[in-house]
């Protein structure tokens, strides 16, 4: 019966097949040992990494693509100059989805699987946010390249600066005042009695920023008369117009980067709202925004740390690699973003350079007090709270170009004042 | 008053968004989960146009040949594969096209947004308040669109349509070329999401995801239509949309959002409540089949 058995096709089917199993995986082990054994034993040469954490997809994937040449750049001149301390530099790009929990995945493989020198990037404060614990427990330097509210402080501590953080941007304390100060004058007639309203987009950036401006606003005697947040998802901006309508302020505020921003400016245009009251905002017009806006973002004023017309060799330098490299695309360096990116690299190559070793300690203690030229101007790294001093441009946008109308030379950010790490 | 207005300005949109979706499912019983890309690729098709010497509404022709170029060929390689099966296959095979097709748009266009300016300029006052002139020109798109889609479904093409899908063979026997019926109603339907996109480009931010609110809506409106066909899918999309643009009037856009899923939420509750009371659970027969 045994011998029968045997020869029943299936089982012998079955055979063959679990033996070509277990050869393959045989096969597969041995050549993957073989591949490490392999890769052990070349010897590898020390490249500087540097893990960037671009919005490439979501809402903020404008933000990305500018990242992303922002940092493409910079990695190509310090590789043609020589790279840092002698080693060639290498990015590492991941996408955060504009999504904080992917932001936070990206970050633990950043430092553990790619094992990276330092991160910077993300395309919101949310996502920055994600990714300060792990690299703060795993030591190594976080240069978050966008601007928002202060996030250099401890975790469970928000009167230290934390070891491993830096903020290359601005913080609302550095830019709202000139702002608001700048728009006052174009209401010298009824200063006394200005309206303000504030809208923005339903997360920590936007409410963080506009709270403190109200703050601001209602000390410099200004009237809050609205004050609104909507899902970054929101498709139909009508209520909202209607409601500032109502209301009737002089100027009204805008903070609502990404998509949602672009969806509202041009929806308050084709209901006339920009001929009724003067428009403003943070982070809402950017370069990459401004391109979708069109004619919709035409006579605002906003305030920034870059424009493509500032006047120094840096910049003209900057924005001479960038058309070489991207003579095509449409969007021209990005205030926040490309440029942003592009510095805060320069800055990480400058701190190295000083500290004179791949260390990361050395590379701490080299970054405080450390001052940089870069193409939005002269910046320093504040050693008590790890945030750029820096200039600000306040600028009003006039034919999809930032026409500068007033420049703080070197505004900075009051100790940890509104941390929002906790 | 102007709330109200406003509101159905709103719903107007929401309804040329959809028009495509609601044809396919009513009369195909296929959810198509890319019809939000579909409605991107028609928005590109008229930035693209109106950049160049071609302009907005020549941009709009481009969205629909466009939309309904892509449809045939989804059709013949995909969806062909869908009619009369379980409706869950037709749920996955579209929404992974609906990724892909996201990927194609921003590997072409790029992650930036893009705009197309408004062909009508203005306001229109009415009342107390003024109305965007392009807005009110798409309410009357809309009713144009409804009117035509119920003529049509009432014709004689409505009825090869409807016999098709009710009994193949014996729609077969009668002569009519079913195979081709649903060709024809499912590229009808894709034309429609790229015109769609096309004309509400101008009110809105352009970019490879631009879909995926509006296709989100629909799908809502399809579970709350369940197998009551297309008039049922209109009714709860125009009640779905309306409910959305009066909360965020009377609250905020928030508030919206939630009334939204809950009001969808309570009602899919009270359906099968009651379809339970009547022993017949219609309503979920054609999602389970």
């Amino acid at each position: 019966m045994a011998h029968k058995l045997n020869k029943d096709p299936s089982v012998v089917r079955n055979r063959i097949y679990y033996g070509v199993l277990a050869f393959l995986l045989m096969f597969g082990i041995l050549s993957a040992s073989i591949f490490f054994y392999l890769q052990n034993e070349k010897p590898v040469e020390r490249i500087v990494k540097i893990g960037v954490l671009s919005p490439i997809s979501g809402f903020m994937s404008g933000h990305g693509a500018s990242i992303n040449m922002g940092a493409a750049i910079a990695v190509e001149k310090i590789n043609k100059e020589g790279g840092i301390l002698g080693h060639q530099v290498k990015v590492i790009l991941l996408d955060t989805k504009s999504d904080p929990p992917v932001a936070a995945e990206r970050t633990r493989e950043l430092i553990g699987r790619n094992q990276v020198d330092l991160i910077i990037g993300t395309g919101t404060s949310a996502e920055t946010l994600a990714a300060i614990p792990d690299s703060e427990k795993s030591h190594t330097p976080f240069l978050y390249s966008l601007d928002g509210e202060a996030k250099t402080c401890m975790p469970n501590d928000n009167t230290s600066v934390a070891h491993w953080i830096w903020g290359t941007g601005f913080t609302e304390r550095m830019v709202v005042k000139p702002l608001l100060e700048t728009l006052a004058h174009h209401f010298v007639k009824n200063r006394r009695a200005i309206k303000i309203y504030f809208i923005g987009g339903d997360y920590v950036y936007p409410r963080t920023t506009n709270a403190y401006a109200k703050d601001v606003a209602t000390s410099l005697g200004y009237s809050v008369v609205g004050d609104e947040y909507s899902d970054t998802s929101t498709q139909d901006y009508a209520p909202v117009i209607r409601r500032i309508e109502t209301a009737k302020p002089d100027i009204l505020i805008v903070t609502n980067p990404g998509e949602s921003g672009v969806a509202f400016m041009r929806q308050a245009r084709q209901m006339g709202l920009h001929k009724k009251l003067l428009i403003s905002g943070f982070a809402t017009f950017d370069q990459e925004a401004l391109d979708a806006m069109g004619d919709a973002s035409e006579g605002v004023y906003c305030v920034n740390r870059y424009s493509r017309r500032i006047q120094s060799p840096a910049n003209a330098e900057f924005l001479s690699l960038f058309r070489t490299k991207y003579p095509t695309a449409s969007t021209l360096p990005g205030p926040t973003a490309a440029a942003g990116a592009y510095g805060a690299i320069l800055v990480a190559k400058a701190a190295f350079d000083k500290a004179g070793t791949l260390d990361r300690d050395a590379f701490a203690r080299a970054m405080d007090n450390l001052e940089v030229v870069l193409p939005q101007g002269t910046i320093r790294v504040s050693e008590k709270n790890h945030i750029f001093e820096q200039p600000i441009y306040v600028m009003q946008i006039r034919g999809g170009e930032y026409e500068i109308i007033d420049v703080i030379d070197h505004a900075m950010h009051p100790d940890l004042e509104g941390c929002s790490v906790h | 008053m102007t709330l109200f207005i406003d509101s159905l300005l709103a719903v107007s949109i929401t309804m040329v968004a959809l028009a495509g979706l609601l044809v396919t499912y009513g009369l195909l019983r296929i959810v198509n989960l890319a019809h939000g890309e579909m409605i991107a690729v028609g928005a590109y098709a008229a930035s693209v146009a109106s950049s160049t010497e071609a302009g907005f509404f020549v941009g709009c022709a481009y969205g629909f040949l466009l939309g309904g170029f892509l449809g045939a060929l989804l059709e013949r390689v995909v969806v062909r594969r869908f009619y009369g099966q379980n409706i869950a296959l037709s749920l996955l095979g579209t929404w992974g096209i609906s990724l892909g097709l996201v990927q194609i748009l921003r590997l072409v266009f790029g992650p930036v947004g893009r705009f197309v300016p408004v062909p009508l300029e203005g306001t229109i006052t009415f009342a107390t308040a003024d109305y965007p002139a392009y807005r009110v020109i798409v309410l009357g798109i809309s009713i144009f669109i409804l009117i035509t889609l119920i003529m049509a479904i009432r014709s004689r093409i409505g009825l090869y349509i409807r016999a098709a899908m009710e009994n193949q063979n014996k729609a077969e026997s009668y002569g009519i070329n079913t195979k081709r019926t649903f060709q024809l109603t499912f590229i009808i339907g894709s034309g429609l999401a790229g015109l769609s996109g096309a004309l509400i480009s101008p009110i809105v931010a352009i970019y490879p995801g631009m879909g995926t609110e509006y296709t989100i809506l629909g799908f809502l409106a399809l579970l709350l239509a369940g197998s009551h066909g297309i008039n049922a899918a209109v009714f709860a999309c125009i009640l779905l949309s309306l409910c959305r643009s009066l909360v965020a009037g009377i609250v905020d856009a928030n508030a919206a959002t939630l009334a939204m899923y809950g009001a969808s939420l309570l009602a899919l509750l009270g359906f099968s409540w009651i379809d339970g009371k009547l022993h017949d659970n219609h309503r979920l027969r054609t999602w389970k089949e």
